[in-house]
């Protein structure tokens, strides 16, 4: 496993971050804000384009996502990292794309049908419901094994691709997060299944 | 070790700094929403290569898109130094009132921070806030663009920002009352990108994301 410190140069993001409030627009704030920037230019742009899966559509989200950071950067108060506030726009930003955009059904790895038997889970029914998401987590948990509840979570929630998955979850088994889903469709099915004979008795 | 499942993100980036099988870490790895989210901020920051993306070219791009959006998006800084002459306080016998005032706001805000979870979690939530403007419809025909946008509620009327190759602007078209507007380009002009903005006074209170004008005329 790589190690998560390698992107980490010892570096004074906060005092960049001030001189970026204190100057603004000025030569010292635009350079201070190029100088923030610079190494995020890559983790934004590749981030972007797990999602679009296209060069020039991910340069378009980073760059919305560099705007937006940019615009807002007078809010940010350093009570966390700008690596993490940062990747909160992008994660919001590509979810936000990829939900405005034609869904396309893949029937061997997602899930709208196998929820549609629960559909207080179901989080194709209403993402920003928490009252499903809060049951989609405990079918989950109470169904599948850890690996399989993040790919689950990845895929209905997160709506990542299978290929996506497969690299953040560094799955080596040769059919990656496809066989994975595959498998957690099958047992939540099931699971999902003997609830209702359950109830009918 | 116990794990509460968090609905943001507070306190990844700290998590991050511990080695990995850490059970501080571990605890949040094993939770199914915790976890993929934890994971995906891990891989953010590693920003491994992915087949077909090119790095290069997008940091080229990236570079000269946030020199010249800094120059827009950052505040202007004050121009003059000079202050004004000051007030003179219309009720001298009320003067203790700001200072008091300002120590009891200093301690509600203290308090505040103290609850479990206060300290952090809004920072991880705040940009959502940011306004911005949805654009429905960039096409160009006959070398005039057509734009179309979803309309910001407060705005009283929108124009468009016209830019080059280097993203620098190089004249506005509007404003308009209408979320619709077609402009008329000279190619000679050179221009790239176009982007929309919201007004209210001729004040800026929101903004599209910048857009590619179409390669290719559409028909």
């Amino acid at each position: 496993m790589t190690s998560p410190e390698r992107i980490r140069e010892p570096r004074d993001e906060a005092a960049l971050i001030r001189t970026i409030r204190a100057e603004g627009a000025s030569v010292l704030g635009r350079r201070a804000a190029n100088e923030l920037l610079l190494p995020y230019q890559r983790p934004v742009y590749l981030w972007c384009y797990r999602y679009v899966n296209n060069h020039e559509q991910a340069l378009d989200l980073a760059q919305d996502v560099f705007m937006r950071a940019l615009r807002s950067i007078s809010s940010f108060e350093g009570r966390s990292d700008f690596s993490l506030w940062l990747f909160v726009i992008v994660r919001n930003r590509c979810l936000s794309a990829i939900r405005r955009a034609d869904p396309v059904v893949d029937a061997e790895v997602d899930f709208d049908d196998v929820f549609a038997a629960d559909e207080h889970a179901n989080p194709g029914r209403q993402l920003e419901d928490d009252e499903a998401e809060e049951r989609l987590l405990a079918l989950i948990r109470d169904t599948l094994d850890p690996i399989e509840q993040k790919a689950v979570w990845m895929r209905c929630m997160d709506r990542m691709s299978v290929e996506a998955i497969t690299e953040i979850l560094e799955i080596e088994e040769r059919s990656g997060a496809r066989g994975v889903l595959q498998r957690a469709r099958r047992k939540l099915k099931a699971a999902l299944e003997a609830r209702d004979r359950e109830e009918e008795r | 070790m116990s794990h509460t499942c968090r609905e943001d993100m507070s306190g990844f980036d700290q998590l991050l700094k511990l080695p990995p099988g850490h059970p501080n870490r571990k605890v949040v790895e094993d939770c199914p929403r915790c976890g993929a989210r934890f994971l995906a901020y891990r891989k953010f920051m590693l920003a491994d290569d992915l087949s077909g993306a090119d790095t290069k070219a997008a940091q080229r791009h990236l570079s000269a898109f946030i020199e010249a959006e800094a120059a827009r998006s950052l505040p202007q800084p004050n121009v003059s130094k000079q202050t004004a002459p000051r007030a003179r306080f219309a009720f001298p016998q009320l003067r203790w009132v700001v200072p008091v005032a300002a120590v009891l706001v200093a301690v509600a805000i203290g308090v505040w921070r103290m609850q479990p979870g206060a300290d952090r979690a809004p920072e991880v939530r705040a940009v959502e806030d940011a306004a911005s403007i949805e654009l429905l419809q960039v096409q160009l025909m006959n070398g005039v663009v057509d734009l179309t946008w979803e309309p910001v509620p407060t705005a009283e009327e929108y124009a468009v920002r016209l830019l080059d190759q280097s993203f620098a602007e190089i004249r506005r078209a509007g404003p308009v009352a209408t979320t619709t507007l077609r402009v008329d380009l000279d190619p000679a002009e050179g221009v790239r990108y176009c982007q929309v903005v919201a007004l209210v006074s001729g004040d800026e209170i929101a903004v599209s994301p910048i857009r590619r004008l179409p390669a290719t005329e559409s028909r």
